[in-house]
């Protein structure tokens, strides 16, 4: 019985994780945020002006209106740098585990 | 009634005509009407360097100026609308303008680089500007809680325009 909760545990622990990264007052909240591959960000604007979540130079579906918002599925890699493309000082980090 | 900085006054002493009428002597509604016509404003100039600037960066500024300050407007617009009031013309709003068309002719006149230093070099100048008087004239002086909540979230915005304005500012380098 034991050996079973620490295997759900382990289970638990490690499985994809829903992370929130709130866009407010022109920052993402939190900046830096340490993640897993197949984990799930989501970034919701609540700011009354849109944004963008936008990684290297890829443009195109990557708006967040006010109120909206944007998923990632973590994709391996190291450490996947983001920014707004209307706020270039806006920008946040993604250190993938 | 809180009184505004000395370092305000004389940034608002050189930018604001002195017909003007004092920002801490503004009620909410005329307060309202300030920032929209400020907004105003920076969309007006905005659209005037999108039709004569070349230069990328100096473009996508101007996009993001359209289309923030006609965010904010809308948010005030909503909430007169839900407050049941009308945002009140005034002699402050009045010297923005008149200040603002002397701007836009200067602007018209422009090309190239010229253009892009005058309009950069304006808004972080009109922002540090517009910036100061709402968080120390009007932000202090603001009776309806949900209208101070506004021109709160709205300072976070315009600040974020101006380090925006600044940074382009400095990657032009020093005048010639």
């Amino acid at each position: 019985m034991r050996w079973f909760n620490v295997l759900f545990l382990i289970s638990a622990c490690t499985g994809p994780e829903t992370i929130d990264v709130e866009i407010r007052d022109l920052v993402f909240h939190p900046f830096d945020r340490l993640v897993s591959v197949g984990d799930t960000v989501v970034w919701t604007n609540r700011d009354v002006v849109p944004h963008t979540v936008t990684f290297g130079d890829r443009e195109g579906q990557d708006e967040v209106p006010p109120g909206g918002t944007w998923e990632l599925i973590v994709p391996p890699g190291d450490t996947l740098r983001y920014r707004c493309r209307h706020h270039p000082l806006m920008t946040g980090r993604l250190v993938v585990r | 009634m809180t009184r505004p900085t000395l370092t305000l006054l004389a940034i608002a002493a050189a930018v604001m005509p002195a017909t003007a009428q004092d920002p801490v002597d503004l009620n909410d509604l005329e307060m309202a009407h300030a920032a929209v016509t400020a907004s105003n404003i920076d969309i007006a100039y905005a659209h005037l360097a999108l039709a004569f600037s070349e230069t990328p960066a100096i473009r996508e500024f101007a996009q993001t100026m359209i289309r923030d300050h006609s965010a904010v407007n809308e948010q005030v617009f909503a909430l007169a609308r839900r407050l049941g009031v009308q945002a009140q013309d005034n002699a402050f709003s009045r010297g923005l303008l008149e200040q603002a068309a002397g701007v836009k002719d200067e602007m018209s006149r422009l090309r190239g680089p010229a253009l892009d230093r005058f309009y950069i070099e304006n808004e972080a100048r009109y922002h540090q500007t517009v910036n100061g008087v709402v968080a120390d004239a009007f932000i202090p002086n603001i009776d309806n809680p949900d209208v101070r909540s506004a021109f709160e979230g709205a300072l976070t915005i315009f600040r974020g325009h101006q380090g925006h304005a600044e940074r382009l500012v400095r990657s032009l380098g020093p005048s010639e």
